[in-house]
């Protein structure tokens, strides 16, 4: 038996070094001095120097943050506005090709990317929504939009019968049960579609890469194109991915609870 | 024109061959996990709090971290390597850059399967577990003749979701490697990027991989969407 919990104890380490240790490199690279990062053996314990982070936020680096989050607010708002409603009458509602309609909204979240940028990029050319941030707003509904709707309806499902007819019967409409009782109901699972759908739209890079060109580039695609200058600025780079990656870890973390439920209850289901 | 386009056919093999690994990699690194997490070991909800970090992370900035780690000059790894062996690899060359790419892959996949894995063992009923456990079954047998065969279902779903999930990976790779060096792991959408939208773009041509792409994700969604009615309707 205590063999057997070291064992235990040596794989979760290993564990945490392989999951870890990635993000660990990065973190303390943004706060190492170039010569520092560069030394061998590594340094392990230093001053931390903020000189990458005050280069970046004297540069364009805010305005690429400012993108990513005016983009991934506008896509979420516009996603939870067309989602909730959606859900809802695909979990009350009995029409027709319900299931069929359903199955097609799961099909379309697992398009790859890459394959839909494409013909986006050539409509978006006609249209002028060519590194636009309203275009990108758009584009990324082709992915939150039908993970929404899905596990949205998952948690609708869940609301009981006699709750909406008792609202039906004080005289209440369709929409006002919508409104009044169904949405009150899974506001924890619509806090969860929202901060999923936000952190989509926040990590999102395939979409932008392609559409975005100067104005509308967000902090992910920016990072991509620090390598392309002549000597790779690796303290930038870190201290831009830290920066980029940090509401998102912190977000996942407080909503953990939400999250785990949102990311396996619904796609579990059906 | 000629007929054939050895660069698509290279692809698709270097697509299957990611999609295998990372598939392979994170289902088996996931149900470790999720038995890790199951057994209610010290720590849990901290094990769980850094196992799913690498879900909340961009692809794209997970290929950066990697991109570092990887590094010839100050990466960690050559760093342990060196120092233990004496040798420095140069991880993301011709003959490894593949692989190095697919544990970047499996780094992403496998907090999703370890997350669905442990919500799979918790729903399992207790009661034939310890009547095997009773009757003498080692923890070897209990998971060969119990876990795995009553988590079939959800193995199968999981299976089917890591696969599309790494055929379309793009951020990643394209920080990596840009599905380089030459042609080592020019995956299926790196391929797809390079034709569409690289220096020479051929858009009818990348919309053709792009379509190929789309009846391969949707096929294997098709078999998806059964499997995971199945047991439902049953």
């Amino acid at each position: 038996m205590r063999l057997r919990g070291s064992a235990v104890a040596i794989l979760v380490g290993l564990l945490l070094v392989y999951f870890l240790l990635p993000l660990y490199h990065l973190v303390t690279m943004s706060v190492k001095t170039d010569v520092q990062t560069f030394a061998s053996p590594p340094v392990w314990i230093f001053q931390p120097v903020w000189d990458h982070y005050r280069v970046l936020l004297r540069g364009k680096f805010p305005g690429f943050l400012a993108n990513s989050l005016l983009v991934s607010a506008g896509s979420v708002l516009v996603t939870m506005a067309l989602g909730t409603p959606a859900a809802f009458t695909l979990a009350r509602a009995r029409f027709r090709g319900r299931r069929v309609l359903l199955l097609a909204i799961l099909g379309t979240r697992m398009l790859p990317p890459i394959s839909l940028a494409l013909p986006v990029f050539l409509a978006y050319l006609r249209l002028g929504l060519l590194d636009n941030r309203l275009g990108l707003v758009l584009v990324f509904l082709t992915f939150n939009l039908p993970l929404v709707v899905w596990l949205l309806k998952g948690f609708f499902d869940e609301v009981p019968d006699s709750l909406l007819e008792a609202a039906r019967m004080d005289g209440c409409s369709i929409l006002g049960a919508f409104v009044r009782i169904a949405v009150p109901y899974t506001s924890p699972g619509i806090l969860a579609c929202t901060i999923l759908a936000w952190i989509y739209a926040w990590n999102e890079f395939t979409f932008t890469l392609i559409l975005a060109r100067r104005d509308a580039i967000t902090a992910t695609v920016a990072l991509a194109s620090f390598f392309d200058l002549e000597k790779v600025a690796w303290g930038s780079i870190a201290a831009g991915s830290t920066m980029t990656m940090l509401p998102v870890v912190l977000f996942s973390l407080l909503g953990r609870r939400f999250l785990i439920r949102g990311l396996t209850g619904g796609a579990l289901k059906e | 024109m000629g007929g054939s386009d050895y660069e698509f056919w290279v692809s698709v093999r270097r697509s299957v061959a990611y999609a295998l690994l990372v598939t392979g990699g994170s289902l088996v690194l996931g149900m470790g996990v999720a038995l890790l997490l199951h057994k209610t070991i010290r720590g849990r909800a901290a094990v769980t709090l850094i196992v799913i970090m690498p879900l909340a992370i961009s692809h794209a900035i997970g290929g950066l971290m990697w991109k570092l780690m990887y590094n010839v000059e100050f990466g960690i790894l050559n760093y342990v390597l060196e120092s233990v062996f004496g040798l420095k690899v140069n991880w993301l060359s011709d003959a490894t850059a593949l692989y190095a790419v697919a544990v970047v892959g499996i780094w992403m996949a496998a907090p999703f399967v370890a997350l669905f894995f442990l919500a799979g063992l918790q729903s399992l009923p207790r009661a034939p577990f310890e009547a095997a456990r009773v009757e003498g079954a080692s923890a070897w047998q209990l998971f060969r003749h119990l876990t795995l065969p009553m988590l079939r279902p959800v193995i199968l779903v999981v299976t089917l979701f890591t696969i599309i999930d790494a055929l379309r990976s793009f951020g990643a790779i394209y920080l990596l490697t840009e599905g380089g060096p030459g042609v080592a792991t020019l995956v299926l959408p790196l391929y797809m990027y390079r034709v569409g939208f690289g220096y020479s773009s051929v858009l009818g041509k990348g919309a053709a991989i792009a379509f190929v792409l789309i009846l391969l994700t949707m096929a294997l969604a098709a078999v998806l969407v059964r499997l995971s009615r199945r047991p439902r309707e049953a």
